[in-house]
């Protein structure tokens, strides 16, 4: 999952950034209002986490606009202010959850979660694909009670393959998920994940199927 | 002596010299009560003498006089005031009366004393016709002061009623009037110690005297004051909250970086950034603590003084004040 946190204060920005890619998320900061908007074009992010207190363009207005031009992506925003009145502004303006600082990283995860289940249509926390299961709360995939091991990359492929279990996601699609702005972007390199990861599946009747010209599909086999 | 009651010194400033005024007034009408019985006296001895001369003839050659009884009755004022009289002729000698009562000059009433009664008495000379070297005729009645008296008493009397009912009556509107007066203050009183005054507005009170007003502006002006105050304090305390915020949700992700990774030098890594945000915050909330002893109750104009800012970062960082 690629999530866009817009934090003006770098220290805290980077901290957060650092500890959400523990957790084998894709993140992208930015530090400045104006950024969002060609960031989120640029990215398939699926969910921003934003600070309101932002140079140049404050967070509500980015919100505001976000929200005016239609962007549906769930936005979770972060504030010094905790006051009631700040509070229901920022979700009048469109956010879909709100966080006072100071916050333990423990609750933004859950919101996190909560929100990105939220737009997938799901309600339990646990996703599966035949044998294969992911725990969103733990955040780690697992093939017939075993945990899989992966590398951060090989997780974002898999969790996008997972996340549209059942449906088609193309090479475009796979590679806006998994790689975020301080990497090169390689289309290329995307099937050398697919394979690592078909091999880490081989054994189980969870497959990764390749569509020429269309991109990838996970199905199970009976 | 102190008098703290304003009721009292009030009603002292306009009794006290209305009582002096009303002695020195008592006193110029005991002197006219006085004057106006003397006068009323005198007319009578005059017209009692009169009488009496009047009555003084010569019949066969010889001079007679005899008191007729309305030149006494005259006095029967009901005090039991006594007359005495005496007639003389020219030469000296007693026609009528108490040979020993003294004799007034002549035309004017004099006080005087008989048989140990204070009297006045008057003196009238009268020419008889034919009687020769006996006219004229001295005429003197006296009487004594009991009628006299209890007119000046009457008199007097009723003057000191109505300077009394006077002062009475002018304290009595003093004790209204400043009751009516004070009544602003009053409200003032209650408008300020009203429970449901918490937020220190502006007391209004209607119908106050242009004399208490500025009490009531200044009272006003203090409490915004105060107000401001308070409000600069309350500004100052939310302000540096927030300054604390950022910082402290900084040193909790950095915490929870590090109680999670498992890798010895990125643990590491985290563990010094969290010891030297931990030392910036103490430095930011040294810098609070320094500018509070400055900023709330100062009265010193600051560039800034609402909205206090402060680096907690040393590269390049924006203040943090001023979160929506």
């Amino acid at each position: 999952m690629r999530l866009l946190l817009v934090e003006d204060n770098r220290e805290l920005a980077d901290w957060l950034g650092k500890t959400l890619r523990q957790a084998n998320y894709v993140v992208d900061i930015v530090h400045d209002g104006e950024d969002v908007e060609h960031a989120l074009a640029a990215g398939d992010h699926a969910l921003v986490i934003l600070d309101l207190a932002l140079p140049r363009m404050g967070g509500l207005e980015v919100l505001r606009m976000l929200r005016a031009r239609g962007n549906r992506v769930p936005v979770i925003v972060l504030t010094a202010n905790a006051s009631l009145d700040g509070r229901v502004k920022g979700l009048n303006e469109g956010a879909d959850d709100y966080l006072a600082k100071p916050f333990q990283i423990e609750e933004l995860e859950a919101r996190i979660r909560a929100q990105l289940r939220r737009a997938n249509d799901r309600t339990a926390p646990v996703v599966s694909c035949g044998d294969l299961v992911f725990d969103t709360n733990t955040r780690l995939f697992s093939l017939a009670g075993e945990t899989l091991a992966l590398t951060p990359r090989e997780h974002a492929v898999l969790e996008q393959l997972m996340v549209k279990a059942g449906r088609t996601v193309s090479k475009a699609a796979l590679s806006a998920a998994i790689y975020d702005f301080e990497t090169d972007a390689d289309p290329s390199a995307i099937e050398i994940y697919v394979h690592r990861v078909r091999k880490k599946l081989e054994g189980s009747r969870v497959r990764i199927v390749t569509l020429r010209g269309l991109g990838y599909l996970l199905r199970h086999e009976d | 002596m102190r008098i703290n009651s304003l009721r009292l010194q009030l009603l002292a400033w306009v009794v006290l010299p209305l009582v002096g005024l009303a002695t020195i007034n008592l006193w110029t009408s005991h002197r006219n009560a006085l004057t106006t019985a003397d006068l009323v006296t005198d007319r009578m001895l005059m017209g009692s003498a009169r009488a009496i001369a009047e009555r003084a003839a010569v019949t066969d050659g010889v001079l007679d006089a005899t008191i007729p009884p309305a030149a006494i009755e005259m006095f029967d004022t009901g005090d039991r005031d006594s007359v005495y009289y005496h007639v003389k002729a020219a030469g000296g000698r007693l026609l009528t009366g108490y040979p020993d009562l003294p004799e007034a000059p002549e035309h004017a009433s004099v006080g005087a004393s008989y048989r140990d009664h204070p009297l006045r008495l008057l003196t009238l000379s009268h020419a008889v016709i034919g009687a020769g070297a006996d006219s004229p005729i001295t005429v003197t009645v006296g009487v004594t002061l009991a009628g006299h008296d209890a007119m000046v008493r009457r008199l007097w009397l009723s003057a000191f009623t109505q300077q009394l009912a006077l002062v009475a009556i002018a304290g009595l509107f003093v004790l209204l009037g400043l009751h009516r007066g004070l009544a602003p203050l009053i409200r003032l009183r209650d408008a300020v110690r009203s429970p449901n005054r918490s937020e220190l507005d502006p007391v209004e009170v209607p119908g106050a005297q242009s004399e208490i007003r500025p009490l009531i502006d200044a009272l006003n002006a203090y409490m915004e004051r105060v107000r401001a105050q308070m409000a600069a304090q309350r500004r100052f305390i939310a302000n540096a909250a927030h300054q604390l915020r950022t910082p402290l949700a900084l040193l909790s992700t950095q915490a929870s970086y590090a109680l999670r990774e498992n890798a010895a030098d990125a643990r590491q890594e985290a563990l010094v950034a969290l010891q030297a945000s931990s030392g910036r915050l103490a430095r930011l909330a040294e810098q609070l603590l320094t500018l509070s002893r400055a900023e709330p109750g100062s009265r010193r104009p600051r560039a800034d003084s609402d909205r206090p800012q402060y680096r907690s970062r040393p590269r390049g960082g924006r203040p943090r004040a001023g979160h929506r």
